[in-house]
This record gives structure tokens, C-alpha cells and sequence, in this order.
């Protein structure tokens, strides 16, 4: 039972999902989806306690190492959101919103709700994996809020988190801010399935809805938490690029990085996994453009290693050899102990043969 | 294991589609498998499940154990990350797709799996990847695989083996490694 929750007055129905919540919170834990970093939890655990200062011990944040953008709460008080979500994020106040939004579904009991109304919880878990990053695991999909409640529930949430995020002191400018973001992501990547517990229709809705809240309030200067924010979340923004590549999903490196203030956000190296997006979508055009950012990328993060390996298959390509050598050595001068070492030194040999035969 | 199990469904599944016939027995006589892209020896007392270019391989069932040995067409090299193969792929760039379809045919993108080994291989002749993953199912279990694979002119060759880690990996790798070693193109 989690520590400080108070199951006594639950039904004997609801006491039977509550434990069925927490089964699912140590399958979570067991099979590896929890992203481990404890002070970048306890950071997400502060701001949750800020905005349920009355639920403090009753609701625990977990954070699920998937690049997907979701966030959702289970009946028992565990409120789940993604690294991809976190990643995307530009401050506190925006992590705030969906926490507080989250929170509501808790607080308010939506699963127990929604389980009277929900008929067929097959259907619904059907597609679970693909919006979680995370394997289907039951009926307790349907009672969660990762497809969404009724539209009443929904707005329920948005107006009590909006509530909870001006009591708590936030800055609630950057609710609707939070959505918009989701939106351009969902019409970037032509995305269908329900991302964030909503299609398209339903963030232009809720959009409109946080600039309604917005609009009626007087004071909209609030704490924004840019830097305090940015300083926990910098180290799992870079992961999250590798992850994407390593999926082979460029496009959401491009969506992040070709944004405007993208290197106001990332440091110099971003500059060599823009070149890697480019060079995985491979369209006309983007040969040239990843060896820019690769460049860009030794020019102003001239210690990051892997800007070296990715010119240096570059130019072997392309037969200069003298350079591919010298850029080859440089990455492992500068990460000796690389997990592609064997791939590099087999170059390099290959590189010198062919440099003797000429 | 629900994500072992989604996988062997889906190597099935491609196989069903083909030429599919029934699991039967690897004996002396059957040992040396031909098929239209290569050929290779397979272990005696096995079970064989055989669809031409791409066959699966089991001693005491798939969830336990299995290898499997696919010939795959450049164009359809990669479909879960839609990626094609060439025939001057570097091993390193094959080896960085092979890896994204594993992870892309998982729900969850096995966020739990490491790679312990990645580097050149040489297998029938040409140069290509060797790699060792491990991953924890939705169950906790941990799993090994061991995948290598070459491109030539045809298309992509991949030779897997995958096993839970205790107790079965390290008992048929041996068998996994004569396999690879016999494979001719």
C-alpha cells in the first residue's frame, strides 16, 4: 500500500483496482520502464506537491523511459509521464500544467467513473503499447487516463488544473503553451493515434479552452522555472536524441532541433544528431546539410567525439582518405574506450591499404 | 514474456507467409539446408521450422531457445523503421539499422536493452556486424540475443540467436556460432 494513502474508504471494487494499480506500477518497475534518476524525480515529486500540497504522500510521480509523448494517472495515485514528454518541455511551469492535469484524474476519482461507462476495455487496451511505449497490460488500460475520460472528465481536469496551477503560483500563460507544442508535433509527424490523451481535434480544443482560462485571469506573471527546469532535464534531452536515432526516428530529431531557439535549449554537440537526422532521412539535399551540422558541430564542440566518427565515414565515402584517417583517429583520441572501436580500427586498416595501393 | 513472445509471433507470421510447411527434425540427411540465397549446417536433433530463405530453429521450443536465418530483399531489409539495404552499406551503418528494427518491433522500444557487443564480423566471405543484446521482458526476464549479418548484392543475411540468459544462452551458443560459421552465400 502506498505510504500515506487512505484505501479505507474506498468500495470494496475500487480497493480491488487500487491493487490492481499497484501490480501494474511493479510490473513497470520490473520490466525496466522506469527511467532511473532520482533527483530529476524528486525534482517532478516537488512540483506535484506544490500544486496537492493536501495529497502529499498519496500521489507519486514516475517517470517512464519511452520517447513518446504521454503522461497518465492510474487509480491508485501514481501518475506516470514519459521522458519524451519531459524532453519536449521548456520550463516548469509546462511540466506543472500536465501534472496538475494529471492530478485531477486522481483526485476526482475519473477511473472509478469511467469504469461504469467503459464496455469494452479489449478495444481500448488494443493500441496501449504504441501511445505508452509501454507493452499492454489489461483492463487497468481503460481505467487510466491514457485515451482520455469523457469530455466532461477532460475539462474537469484542464479547469481544476488550471485552478491548481494559479494557487500554486505558476505562470498559467504557458498552459496553452504546453498544448501547442503537442499540437505541431501531431501535425509534423502526421501523427493518428490518440497522443497525449487526444487527436487533433481534441488539442485545438483544449488550446482554446487554457487561452479562455488564460484570458480571464489578472495576473498572468507567475513562476516560470525556465532554468530550474532546464538544469534537471538537460542530461535525459540529449538521451532522448540518441534514442530517436537509435529508433531511427529522425523526424522528431529534425522537429526538435530545426526549431528556432533549439540551440538556446541544447548545447553545441545537438549540432552533430541534427546531421545524424538529416543523414538518416537521406532527401535531396540533406548529404550537404548533415555535413554542415557535422562541421558545426566540431566548430563549436570540438571535445564531442562522435562529430569526428560521423565526418570520417563521410569522407572514406567519398574517397579522401588522408582526412577519414585523421578524423577516425581523432574520435577515438577523444573516446578511447567507444562501443564502435572494432568498426573504426577496421576502417582505419581498410583505409590504409588502400591508401598504400595507390 | 510478452515481447519474446510478440517477436517469435512476428518471425512466424513472416514465415507462415511464404512457403511454410511444419516444424521436422534435423537428421544426418537433412543437415546441410539449401536454400535459393545460401546455404548452411544446421544442428542435428533440432527442429527446423523451414520457409526456403528463411528458416527458424529450435531444440526445446522457440521461448526457450531458437535460431533463426533470414534472407531479406535490399527493399525490404528494414520495414518496421521502412529502411532499405545496399550492397555498399558499411557494416557499422547495417549494424545501426539492424539495431532500430529490433528495438521498432517492440511496443515499448526496449528501453531495458543493452548492447554488450558490436563490432565487425567476417561470415561467408564478407564483412559484416556481430552483436550481443540483452533485454528484460514485461516480465522481468532477461533475455540474450546474438545477431549477425552481411549485405551483398541479392540483399541482407541475418543470423540470430536469442535465449533467455540463464541457463539456456550460454548453452546453445556454441551451436549458434557453428551455424554462422557454416553459412555460405
Amino acid at each position: 500500500m502506498k505510504s500515506g494513502a487512505d484505501t479505507k474508504s474506498l468500495t470494496p471494487e475500487e480497493t480491488r483496482l487500487w491493487h490492481s494499480a499497484e501490480e501494474l506500477d511493479d510490473q513497470f518497475r520490473k520490466a525496466g520502464y522506469l527511467y532511473d534518476d532520482a533527483v530529476l524525480q524528486s525534482y517532478l515529486e516537488a512540483v506535484m506537491h506544490k500544486l496537492y500540497p493536501e495529497y502529499v504522500g498519496s500521489i507519486t510521480v514516475r517517470i517512464v523511459d519511452s520517447p513518446s509523448l504521454n503522461a497518465f494517472a492510474l487509480p491508485n495515485g501514481s501518475i506516470y509521464i514519459n521522458t519524451g514528454m519531459l524532453s519536449r518541455l521548456d520550463n516548469e511551469a509546462q511540466v506543472a500544467t500536465i501534472l496538475a492535469h494529471e492530478g485531477v484524474h486522481f483526485t476526482h476519482k475519473h477511473s472509478w467513473q469511467q469504469q461504469r461507462s467503459v464496455k469494452n476495455s479489449t478495444a481500448f487496451s488494443a493500441g496501449f503499447g504504441i501511445v505508452t511505449g509501454i507493452p499492454a497490460v489489461g483492463d487497468l488500460v481503460a481505467l487510466s487516463s491514457i485515451y482520455g475520460f469523457s469530455k466532461d472528465m477532460e475539462r474537469e481536469a484542464d479547469a481544476e488544473g488550471f485552478q491548481r496551477l494559479q494557487n500554486a503560483g505558476y505562470d498559467v500563460s504557458q498552459a496553452p503553451v504546453t498544448f501547442e507544442f503537442l499540437l505541431a508535433e501531431v501535425d509534423a509527424l502526421d501523427i493518428d493515434e490518440p497522443y497525449f490523451f487526444s487527436t487533433h481535434p481534441g488539442l485545438e480544443e483544449r488550446i482554446r479552452s487554457f487561452n479562455e482560462l488564460v484570458q480571464q485571469q489578472s495576473i498572468t506573471n507567475g513562476y516560470k522555472g525556465a532554468v530550474a527546469y532546464r538544469s534537471h532535464v538537460d542530461k535525459l534531452q540529449l538521451e532522448l536524441l540518441t534514442d530517436y536515432l537509435e529508433l531511427s526516428q529522425h523526424q522528431s530529431v529534425l522537429l526538435i532541433l530545426e526549431r528556432p531557439d533549439a540551440f538556446d535549449r541544447y548545447p553545441s554537440s545537438a549540432w552533430y544528431y541534427l546531421g545524424e537526422a538529416y543523414r538518416l532521412r537521406n532527401e535531396e539535399g540533406d548529404a550537404d546539410r548533415s555535413i554542415d551540422a557535422y562541421r558545426t558541430a566540431i566548430q563549436q564542440a570540438p571535445g564531442f567525439a562522435a562529430s569526428y566518427r560521423a565526418l570520417g565515414l563521410y569522407y572514406m565515402k567519398n574517397n579522401e582518405l588522408v582526412e577519414a584517417d585523421n578524423h577516425f583517429s581523432r574520435y577515438l583520441e577523444l573516446q578511447p574506450d567507444a562501443e564502435d572501436r572494432g568498426y573504426i580500427e577496421h576502417y582505419q586498416a581498410g583505409l590504409k591499404e588502400r591508401r598504400l595501393s595507390q | 514474456m510478452k515481447v519474446s513472445i510478440r517477436s517469435i509471433t512476428l518471425l512466424l507470421l513472416i514465415l507462415l507467409t511464404g512457403c511454410a510447411t511444419s516444424w521436422i527434425k534435423v537428421d544426418d540427411a537433412s543437415r546441410r539446408y539449401q536454400a535459393d540465397h545460401y546455404s548452411a549446417t544446421l544442428p542435428t536433433g533440432w527442429l527446423l521450422f523451414d520457409s526456403k530463405d528463411s528458416i527458424v530453429l529450435s531444440k526445446d521450443g522457440v521461448l526457450l531457445q531458437y535460431i533463426s536465418i533470414q534472407f531479406r530483399l535490399h527493399e525490404k531489409a528494414f520495414e518496421k523503421i521502412e529502411k532499405d539495404s545496399s550492397s555498399t552499406m558499411l557494416p557499422s551503418e547495417l549494424a545501426e539499422l539492424t539495431i532500430a528494427e529490433f528495438k521498432a518491433s517492440q511496443d515499448d522500444g526496449l528501453p531495458s536493452m543493452e548492447i554488450l557487443h558490436n563490432a565487425p564480423v567476417n561470415l561467408a566471405g564478407h564483412t559484416g556486424f556481430d552483436i550481443h543484446l540483452r533485454y528484460k521482458t514485461d516480465e522481468g526476464l532477461r533475455v540474450d540475443t546474438l545477431l549477425r549479418g552481411i549485405v551483398d548484392e541479392n540483399g541482407f543475411y541475418l543470423i540470430k540467436y536469442s535465449a533467455p540468459t540463464l541457463h539456456y544462452f550460454e548453452r546453445d551458443r556454441q551451436t549458434y556460432n557453428a551455424v554462422a560459421e557454416s553459412l555460405r552465400l
